[in-house]
């Protein structure tokens, strides 16, 4: 149905169709939560309550933007305040659900040291990149996940942050430098060799 | 171009955001230069191994996780027109004299009291005794695939499921008749549960707030149309 025609019928009281949007964008708003707090559990909370605050709210929806551009907004000011209160800890030790087996343990530092071709998997490589991102100041962090996680465009990003699209581009550049900075300290060189 | 440069323009040229002139000249810089070659290759791999993360999904009883919250905790759309109401009567005023503050709160309390009063006694509704029966249709071409036509608007709370139009002689003329009383009442056809089309048929359109209009139809009295 219709997404514009879901939210006219919300307004007028039929708050069942409410969960036909969920049900369209709960992947999207959960990956960004996960990514941002590297926690299964902090994301589901982040994506409840961006859709509970986005129900709350419907009425201040402008139909003029994509549902989807408001959606990011509340989630990034919810997670905005949480990192604020620091009840966000990305760096808490959570398992990345990247592999069948990767339930038990939480990832450790790849040691390199014994290993003289310095190869890491693709699972080592994910991890290292997410503590990487963690290590990011948030503004930084929010561009990474939006461009290259998210897969949005510069105007989408731009809409999103409300800045423009040059200043997005100047913040990725920035963003990607630190993050190879990152990636170098974490990965102690294994990574782009 | 020195390789500082190149190594800015680099981060746009992954992205393909560069003209032509500045693509040529960093391709050609490229194949002369190992270190800037090397810079190249450890963007692309970045932004490679990020695009790759697996999507993480939300569990699979998320949305019936969060519809319950919002029907445990009575969670309702705000009502943006008290908050609009709210809000001009909680703007602090700027320090004047006195007498205009108490001109300008006893100025809004009046308006407040206009719309509370307007809220609170709405003049008594008249259950009309007698209804007509409103006969709708819709002509679809033989090229379209549509499987049902339903009607949905004020009289049926907007439910798509409620009022289904039937084409029983395949003539492509979907109809359906419902018992109305009179009354003012905004509709729209939904083809295939999706698609929401406004009636071409109608006498008159009001615009809906999102983008398309909502056939509107006038009962004045009991005979059937």
């Amino acid at each position: 149905m219709d997404e514009l025609k879901i939210i006219e019928l919300c307004l007028l009281g039929k708050t069942q169709y409410f969960s036909r949007l969920i049900d369209n964008y709960q992947h999207m708003i959960f990956n960004l939560a996960y990514r941002m707090s590297n926690n299964l559990q902090e994301a589901e909370d982040i994506a409840q309550e961006t859709f509970i605050k986005a129900f709350q709210h419907l009425n201040h929806f402008n139909p003029n933007y994509k549902f989807s551009t408001w959606l990011y907004q509340i989630a990034l000011n919810i997670m905005r305040d949480k990192f604020k209160k620091k009840e966000i800890h990305p760096y808490s030790l959570d398992t990345p659900k990247e592999g069948a087996d990767t339930e038990s343990l939480p990832p450790e530092p790849a040691d390199h040291t014994h290993n003289p071709e310095c190869i890491l998997t693709q699972k080592e490589e994910t991890e290292l990149i997410q503590r990487a991102i963690n290590a990011l100041p948030l503004k930084y962090k929010e561009v990474i996940i939006l461009r290259h996680i998210q897969d949005l465009s510069y105007l989408e990003i731009a809409r999103i942050l409300k800045l423009p699209e040059s200043t997005v581009k100047i913040r990725l550049f920035r963003a990607r430098e630190q993050l190879k900075q990152e990636i170098e300290k974490e990965g102690r060189g294994c990574f782009f060799d | 171009m020195d390789c500082i440069k190149i190594k800015t323009l680099l981060n746009e040229y992954i992205e393909q955001l560069t003209n032509e002139d500045s693509t040529n000249q960093i391709k050609e810089h490229l194949r002369s230069c190992p270190s800037c070659q090397q810079e190249y290759q450890r963007l692309q791999k970045l932004i490679s191994s990020l695009r790759s993360f697996t999507p993480q999904e939300a569990p699979a009883d998320f949305t019936e996780k969060v519809m319950a919250k919002i029907a445990q905790e009575k969670i309702e759309i705000d009502p943006s027109f008290w908050k609009e109401i709210k809000r001009k009567i909680t703007v602090p005023l700027p320090s004047l004299p006195s007498l205009r503050v108490m001109g300008v709160s006893s100025a809004l309390i009046v308006v407040f009291l206009f719309f509370a009063f307007n809220y609170l006694f709405k003049p008594v509704e008249i259950i009309p005794l007698c209804s007509a029966e409103v006969k709708f249709s819709l002509r679809v071409g033989d090229n379209q695939q549509i499987h049902t036509i339903a009607i949905a608007g004020d009289f049926n709370n907007w439910d798509p499921q409620a009022n289904i139009l039937q084409d029983s002689d395949g003539d492509g003329i979907w109809t359906a008749t419902l018992k109305l009383p009179p009354g003012r009442y905004e509709y729209m056809f939904v083809l295939n549960g999706e698609k929401w089309l406004p009636d071409p048929n109608a006498l008159r359109y009001v615009k809906d707030g999102f983008g398309n209009r909502n056939a509107i139809l006038e009962v004045n009295n009991c005979s059937s149309t």
